[in-house]
C-alpha cells in the first residue's frame, strides 16, 4: 500500500532549517518533501525559515516528525478529516501547552501550509470553546469585548433561535 | 490573545457549526469573531428549519411581492414588531443548504399559528385547500431563499419544483452540489413537468456531485431525459424506488454509469415492479 511517503527522499537524508532567530535543525528529508511549502525551500543544504522563531518550528518539526509515516491524504479525504472531531491522545497530549504556544503553532501551520497541523490546532481551540458562554470566551482567551450593550442585545435577539438547540 | 488570520477563525468556527449555541457564544464575544462567525451560524440552519418560530421570522422577511403569493388565502401573516432596528447582517444570504427540515418547519407552522390562536384563524375547511395553502407559504418562502442566498449548495425539493413562480430563480442558481427531489407519484399531474425543470437545472450546476430521487417514478423518456444532461462526475446517486422496470430503462441507467468514472455511493433498490 502507497502510504504517501514515497518521494525523492530516503530516510538518511537530511537537510537543515534555519528558524528566524537562527536556531538551525536537522530534519528527515522526507518531511520536507511532505510539506509544499517546505519542499519549495529545500533548494539547498539549507533553508531558513522565516517568521517561525526557534522554539515554534522545533514544535512543528516534532509534530511532523510523529507524524511522517501518516497516510497523505488527497482533498476530499482532507475535508472528511475536518468533519472527524476525534482528536488522537498523542496529538492531544502534543497541543496541551500554553495558550501561546498554540496560536504560535496555528499560525506556523498556517504559514507552512502544514494543513493537518492546522486542522488539528483549530480542532483543539475550537474544543476549548465548546460549551462557553461569550464572557466565559472572553475570559479564556483574553479577549475584550467592544459591542455596545445595545449591539450585544441585539444580536442576541437576531440569532436567538441558536441558543435552545 | 496571538492574533489569527481570520481564515484560522474560519476553521475553527467551522467546527463548532453544528453546534449552533457555542457558535452564537463565539457570534457575541466581539466584532471581529462576529464578522466571521455568524455567516457560519446561518450556514445550516438544519433541524432549525423545522422550529415554526424560525418559520415565521422568515416570513416576516417576506416583501409584498413575494406575499402575493399567500393573497388568495386571505393570510395573515405575522406582524413585525414596531420600531424593530434593520437587522445587523443579511443573515438569510448567508444560508447554503435548504433541507427537508425547511418543509416540515412550514407545514409544522400552520397549526401552530392557528393551535396558539396568536393571530387569526385561518379559516379554512378543506384538506385541499390546506395542502395548497401549504404549498403556497412554501413558494413564498423558497423564492424569498432562493433570491437572498448568495451560494446554495445543497437544494431540497418536493412538488413544489412545478410552481411556475419558482422556475426563473431555479434557473438562476448555478452553485448547487447536492440535489434532493423526492415522492413524485406517478398521479401527480405536473410530473413530466418537474422533469424539464430538473434537467435544466442540472443543466445550469455543472457543479452538481449528488443527487437523490428516492420514490420519484420515472417513465423511460424521462429517464432518458435527465440522464442526458446528468453531469458524469457524480458521486452519490440514490434511484431507490424509481421504478425502473424494463430493459429500456436499465439501458439508459447503465449507458451512464459506464461514462461515470467518480460515483462512490449507488442506490438502485426496491424497483417494486420488477421485483414483483
Amino acid at each position: 500500500m502507497d502510504n504517501g511517503t514515497s518521494n525523492s527522499a530516503s530516510e538518511n537524508e537530511t537537510i537543515t532549517l534555519k528558524s528566524c532567530d537562527g536556531i538551525e535543525f536537522h530534519i528527515d528529508a522526507r518531511i520536507a518533501n511532505r510539506y509544499t511549502l517546505l519542499n519549495n525551500w529545500n533548494g539547498g543544504e539549507s533553508a531558513c525559515i522565516p517568521n517561525v522563531n526557534g522554539k515554534v518550528l522545533e514544535k512543528v518539526l516534532e509534530w511532523c516528525e510523529h507524524h511522517i509515516n501518516d497516510p497523505q491524504l488527497n482533498c476530499g479525504d482532507d475535508d472528511s478529516r475536518r468533519r472527524n472531531t476525534i482528536i488522537e491522545e498523542w496529538d492531544e497530549n502534543f497541543l496541551s501547552c500554553d495558550q501561546d504556544m498554540l496560536f504560535e503553532i496555528i499560525l506556523a501551520a498556517n504559514y507552512l501550509e502544514i494543513k493537518p497541523l492546522l486542522d488539528l490546532g483549530c480542532k483543539t481551540v475550537a474544543n476549548m470553546m465548546k460549551s462557553k458562554s461569550p464572557e466565559e470566551i472572553r475570559s479564556a482567551f483574553n479577549i475584550d469585548n467592544d459591542y455596545t450593550p445595545e449591539e450585544e442585545e441585539q444580536f442576541r435577539k437576531e440569532n436567538e433561535w441558536a441558543e435552545d438547540y | 490573545m496571538i492574533a489569527l488570520p481570520p481564515e484560522s477563525y474560519s476553521m475553527i468556527f467551522h467546527n463548532l457549526r453544528q453546534d449552533y449555541k457555542s457558535l452564537l457564544s463565539c457570534v457575541r464575544v466581539n466584532r471581529h469573531w462576529c464578522r466571521i462567525a455568524i455567516p457560519i451560524l446561518w450556514s445550516e440552519p438544519g433541524p432549525h428549519f423545522r422550529k415554526p418560530k424560525f418559520i415565521g421570522n422568515l416570513l416576516l422577511k417576506l416583501n409584498a411581492e413575494e406575499q402575493a403569493l399567500l393573497i388568495p388565502f386571505k393570510i395573515t401573516l405575522p406582524k413585525q414588531q414596531k420600531k424593530k432596528p434593520t437587522p445587523l447582517f443579511d443573515y438569510i444570504s448567508y444560508i447554503t443548504s435548504i433541507t427537508e427540515e425547511f418543509y416540515e418547519g412550514v407545514e409544522k407552522w400552520l397549526p401552530y399559528r392557528y393551535g396558539l390562536n396568536k393571530w387569526q384563524p385561518l379559516g379554512i375547511d378543506e384538506m385541499s385547500d390546506l395542502y395548497e395553502l401549504v404549498d403556497a407559504v412554501k413558494c413564498s418562502l423558497l423564492i424569498k431563499l432562493l433570491r437572498s442566498i448568495k451560494s446554495l449548495k445543497c437544494l431540497y425539493l418536493d412538488k413544489v419544483i412545478c410552481n411556475q413562480s419558482l422556475f426563473e430563480i431555479l434557473y438562476e442558481k448555478t452553485t448547487v452540489t447536492s440535489l434532493c427531489l423526492l415522492d413524485l407519484d406517478e398521479d401527480f399531474k405536473y410530473r413530466t413537468k418537474a422533469v424539464d425543470v430538473l434537467s435544466r437545472i442540472f443543466n445550469m450546476n455543472p457543479t452538481l456531485t449528488s443527487l437523490n430521487l428516492k420514490s420519484v417514478r420515472l417513465e423511460a423518456r424521462e429517464i432518458k431525459t435527465l440522464f442526458k444532461t446528468l453531469n458524469k462526475n457524480l458521486s452519490f446517486l440514490c434511484l431507490y424506488e424509481t421504478k425502473i422496470d424494463t430493459e429500456e430503462k436499465w439501458i439508459t441507467i447503465a449507458d451512464y454509469l459506464c461514462e461515470n468514472t467518480t460515483l462512490t455511493f449507488l442506490d438502485l433498490s426496491y424497483q417494486k415492479e420488477e421485483e414483483n
